[in-house]
């Protein structure tokens, strides 16, 4: 392949770099040594990626280094919606159809704009792109040309760089990003600044200091660190916080700002901006009142040196303490009660006992061995899947850590096996009957026989096929779970997870007498994270069939779909609860997949299938579940 | 060998654990050495060092501890080098008239914990010309020890030993204040006053005993968060808190069983203990105060009118050898929790940071963990 950059750029002038590294210092806190390489990078012809979460400066240090360097910037917002068309621009249809594809019709997108210009083409949030759209990228940073139909071939000029910029803790679409893009990419990793560079940040923005300021840093940087926060704030909260808490101040009379004044200012600042866990039952409001009330306390501690006195009042008896009959568990309390299932730990010599290879696969305390493990199951897939189950519940508290972070690997491939190559994305596709989306020229013109098209039915227009099914994985961890049986809920569990986005919409819900909703419809919850959810799942006696198949229908009705579809893993043998096949409204289709061979077993199970509209396959082993899936329901 | 030991080297408000390399000796006919790999920060340690405790000075201080068995002497069946153990800090000949009646917490060999010599009489730590003695007979503030093989129970290696070294003293005693001494049963209500190391546990003991109400009192909302956590049913800062709070949850009837855990008792908790205890209740005294101080003083005629009981308990009235592998167990299965307990880990040069943290409240329990 040939030299895939374009070539270096001459430097504008000789004093560029100087008078760069003046203005870091004076506009950019804490940047300076991300600056200087980017600066570099720029001029020494590389494409760059800046990866941090928002609010860390990165377009803020663009934009400097831009100016400073003489180039022009186009901006680019990258979301779900960025076509190829958006980027690189499309022939104007009213000019086409007036005149044919020539090139004054045609609309240059940014991408062209700044390959011509030899401009910086700044793409934010490059990890919501679709991967088509990144595709047009690639070619342009491998050949530094791009071929645009009935346009031909576009140059770049030397000096075009495309800078992109992603936030590594967004999971929407993270994955997609290849090897391929970041191979002709320099990655810069920016980070949240240090406490004392949000404060000066903050300082200069606000232009107070002090009190204030330290507290709202302090909140912004708490947020961060909560156990129940996904996405923290950026430095842009406590600046916001500061604003509004010394306005507050003044229109309250406040010399010192109370309780009130700052929890009003940190919920204006923050309540919006934080992202909580998915599946956390608090509000985001409650978090922030949480973390401010315990700065307030940690104040009045250190200005006082004695006992809190701004410390919450004692609590009452929690909520939810004694079992209930058939409760439905979500979010935090299914996590609780994960944890609480999930206490039993297993001793060596229990392992020992029950599986003939632990010692092949635990050599000795704290000790697994990967390359046994995969031999073990390249010669008994179910022996070897139901030992790392059961690994992942050991005492020994290094061998369970090992365990789970492989068994999180092992099932993800073991519920991808037999699934085919293609991508999980979103495809485009002509939608009929449709007012929204890109026009297609192309079709369109042939519809209408090469002539105008006379009406609206005749334009195709082309958009984002959205999910068009919603499933529920019911799994059933009732009776023995322990072993094999995990396993196959791990796999069933992975196969599921790995099939959102495919146009699927789905949910995976476990059940005895409660059901615990481990990963709600339209949940980021990745595979291997709900492997590990399953693997806590412990053994609980009766089984409530019915209850496990109005919670799916309950998770299933949140999703947008067209089909709504529940597959059951369990010896439908119900012990508890009202009769199961009075219990299927709200579902299009109940599958089954049982797990007994029991005449009772496979009765009930191919009963519930047909009267579920679905078809019963009996599952003896890991290896045939994510084919029996596949069969089922085509999702895998 | 040369071993490196926090030691106390003399008593008062201000006396600070001191680290010293120490001569060990080998050991001695049924002693073993052990290399430590955690040690648990007890208050009785602070006692130590406070002069509450009248101990033997110089002693090296400690008597929560988790290791591994390096070498062993003469005669010692017990256990092999390479094994991991737990340690009682009270030894269990198994044959003096306590310990062949049951009651091994309060062994005959016991007499010397403050002394800190071996049962033989020898001590196995020098330094300065001086015999240093261990605490409890252990000493596990230093990176080994020599110890008795009557102090050592030996549990299996799967076992997280820096989790495990808390079920030494701390666990055992809480859950067996509540299960053994006080005999908590099924629907009784029960106060526990001082949610430290010790109290923590009898919350937990006394949820495994099926208490319906487990009042956990302390001035730190901290521990009082915890103590929740780990199965109070409510939690309050103060006894008079306390007193109203159980008069309203039994209808003025009063609690079954209270257990005074607090680091330092006084006369005013157990009265408050006593207080709170209904007509046939009992006060269970877990906690220490100095050693000399009237710590009870009661009216004598409500005691006889309400037939209410005082009591004391030593180690919870655990049988060492037998509750501290019931302990494991019961982590093992999940109706004791220890990863919970352990707030905060320190290397031993850090251990007087570590005894600060305690005194301010910021620990369940601490822990130390030795590196090598
Ligand atoms: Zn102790
Ligand atoms: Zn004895």
């Amino acid at each position: 392949m040939s030299d895939p950059a374009p070539a270096p750029a001459p430097e504008p002038d000789g004093s560029g770099p100087p008078r760069l590294l003046e203005r870091i210092a004076t506009d950019i806190v804490g940047l300076r040594r991300q600056a200087e390489v980017l600066a570099v990078a720029l001029t020494s012809g590389r494409h760059v990626v800046l990866e941090g979460p928002p609010g860390t400066g990165k377009s803020t240090l663009l934009r400097v280094v831009a100016e400073e360097t003489g180039r022009g910037v186009v901006f680019v917002e990258g979301n779900a919606e960025l076509t190829p068309a958006r980027v690189v621009g499309y022939h104007d249809p009213a000019a086409v159809l007036q005149s044919g594809y020539r090139p004054e019709s045609f609309v240059e997108g940014p991408l062209l704009t700044a390959m011509r210009q030899g401009m910086l083409l700044y793409l934010e949030e490059m990890n919501r792109v679709p991967e088509e759209t990144l595709n047009v990228l690639i070619t342009a940073l491998a050949e530094g040309e791009i071929h645009v139909s009935r346009l031909g071939r576009v140059r770049a000029d030397p000096g075009f760089r495309l800078i992109a910029a992603m936030n590594p803790f967004d999971a929407v679409g993270t994955a997609r990003i290849g090897q391929a893009i970041y191979d002709r990419m320099c990655r810069i990793a920016i980070g949240y600044q240090d406490e004392a560079g949000e404060r000066t940040i903050t300082e200069r923005v606000t232009g107070d200091r002090g009190r204030l300021v330290r507290l709202a840093v302090a909140l912004g940087r708490a947020t961060r660190d909560h156990p129940e926060v996904r996405t923290g704030a950026s430095v842009r909260g406590p600046i916001d916080m500061v604003h509004i808490a010394r306005g507050l101040c003044g229109l309250r009379g406040e010399e010192r700002a109370g309780r009130d004044t700052l929890l009003d200012a940190a919920l204006a600042a923050f309540s919006g901006r934080i992202r909580l866990e998915e599946g956390v039952d608090r509000t985001p409001e409650e978090v922030v009142t949480e973390i401010l009330d315990r700065l307030l306390a940690a104040e009045a501690e250190a200005e006082a040196d004695e006992e809190p006195s701004g410390a919450p009042p004692p609590r009452g008896r929690g909520a939810g303490q004694a079992p209930s009959h058939g409760r439905v568990l979500e979010g935090r309390d299914a996590r609780a009660a994960l944890r609480e299932s999930g206490r039993r730990t297993l001793a060596r010599r229990e392992l020992e006992t029950a599986h003939a290879g632990f010692a092949e696969v635990s050599p000795g305390v704290g000790r697994l061995d990967e390359a046994a493990l995969e031999r073990l199951l390249d010669r008994d897939p179910d022996g070897a899947a139901a030992l790392l189950c059961d690994l992942a519940a050991a005492t020994d508290v290094e061998l369970r850590r090992q365990a789970r972070r492989l068994a999180a690997r092992v099932f993800v491939r073991l519920g991808r096996a037999g699934r085919p190559a293609r991508r999980g994305m979103r495809r485009i596709v002509p939608l009929p009957g449709r007012p929204d989306g890109d026009l297609d020229l192309d079709r369109t013109l042939e519809r209408a026989g090469g002539g105008l098209p006379r009406s609206a039915d005749e334009l195709v227009l082309r958009g984002w096929a959205g999910p068009r099914r919603a499933l529920c994985l019911l799994l059933d961890h009732s009776g023995s779970m322990r072993g094999q049986a995990v396993a196959m809920a791990a796999t069933a569990a992975a196969a599921v997870v790995l099939a959102a986005g495919d146009g699927v919409d789905c949910c995976v819900v476990a059940f005895h007498r409660d059901a615990l909703v481990l990963r709600p419809p339209g949940s980021a919850r990745p595979p291997g994270r709900v492997v590990e959810d399953v693997l806590s799942v412990r053994a609980r006696g009766s089984t409530d069939l019915a209850l496990a198949l109005r919670t799916a229908a309950r998770q299933l009705a949140r999703a947008a779909a067209d089909e709504r579809a529940a597959v059951l893993l369990s010896d439908c043998l119900p012990t508890a609860g009202g009769d199961p096949l009075a219990a299927l409204a709200g579902i299009d289709r109940v599958h089954v997949l049982g797990t007994s061979g029991l005449d009772d077993s496979v009765r009930a199970g191919t009963a519930l299938a047909r009267r579920g509209g679905g078809r019963y396959r009996r599952v003896e082993g890991v290896a045939e579940l994510a084919a029996a899936l596949t069969d089922l329901v085509g999702v895998t | 060998m040369k071993t490196k030991a926090a030691v106390c080297w003399e008593t008062g408000p201000d006396a600070r654990w001191e680290l010293e390399e120490l001569e060990l000796d080998p050991p001695g006919e049924h002693e073993l050495r052990i290399r430590w790999v955690a040690s648990g920060l007890c208050h009785s340690d602070e006692h130590l060092t406070t002069g509450d405790l009248p101990a033997r000075l110089p002693m090296v201080g400690g008597h929560e501890g988790a290791g591994i068995v390096e070498e062993v002497g003469a005669s010692v069946t017990k256990v092999r080098p390479g094994d991991h153990v737990v340690c009682s800090f009270l030894p269990v000949c198994g044959t003096c008239r306590w310990c062949s009646t049951g009651q091994s917490n309060l062994c005959d060999l016991g007499a010397t914990l403050l002394q800190g010599s071996l049962p033989g009489g020898e001590f196995r730590f020098h330094a300065r010309g001086q015999d240093l003695g261990g605490m409890c007979m252990l000493g596990t503030f230093s990176e080994r020890s020599v110890v008795s093989e009557y102090s050592v129970v030996k549990v299996d290696d799967d076992l997280p030993l820096d989790r495990a070294v808390l079920v030494g003293c701390g666990v055992p005693t809480g859950w067996g204040s509540s299960v053994y001494a006080a005999r908590v049963g099924p629907g009784d209500t029960v106060v526990i006053y001082g949610i430290g190391g010790v109290g923590i546990n009898a919350v937990q003991g006394a949820r495994h005993a099926g208490a319906a109400n487990i009042v956990a009192v302390d001035p730190l909302p901290n521990k009082r968060e915890k103590a929740e956590e780990l199965g109070a049913t409510h939690s309050v800062a103060t006894g008079e808190e306390a007193q109203e709070l159980v008069t309203r949850l039994t209808n003025g009837v009063l609690a079954d069983r209270s257990i005074v855990t607090v680091g330092v008792v006084d006369a005013v908790v157990v009265e408050q203990a006593f207080n709170v205890i209904r007509k046939g209740g009992s006060v269970t005294i877990v906690g220490l105060g100095p050693i000399a101080e009237k710590t009870i003083q009661l009216s004598g005629t409500m005691l006889t009118l309400f037939q209410k009981t005082v009591q004391g308990s030593m180690f919870g009235s655990s049988n060492p050898m037998y509750d501290i592998r019931k302990m494991l167990e019961l982590y093992r299965v999940g109706q004791v929790k220890l990863d919970e307990l352990c707030s905060a880990t320190y290397s031993l040069d850090d251990i007087n940071q570590g005894y600060q943290d305690l005194r301010d409240g910021k620990n369940i329990r601490g822990v130390i963990v030795y590196d090598s």
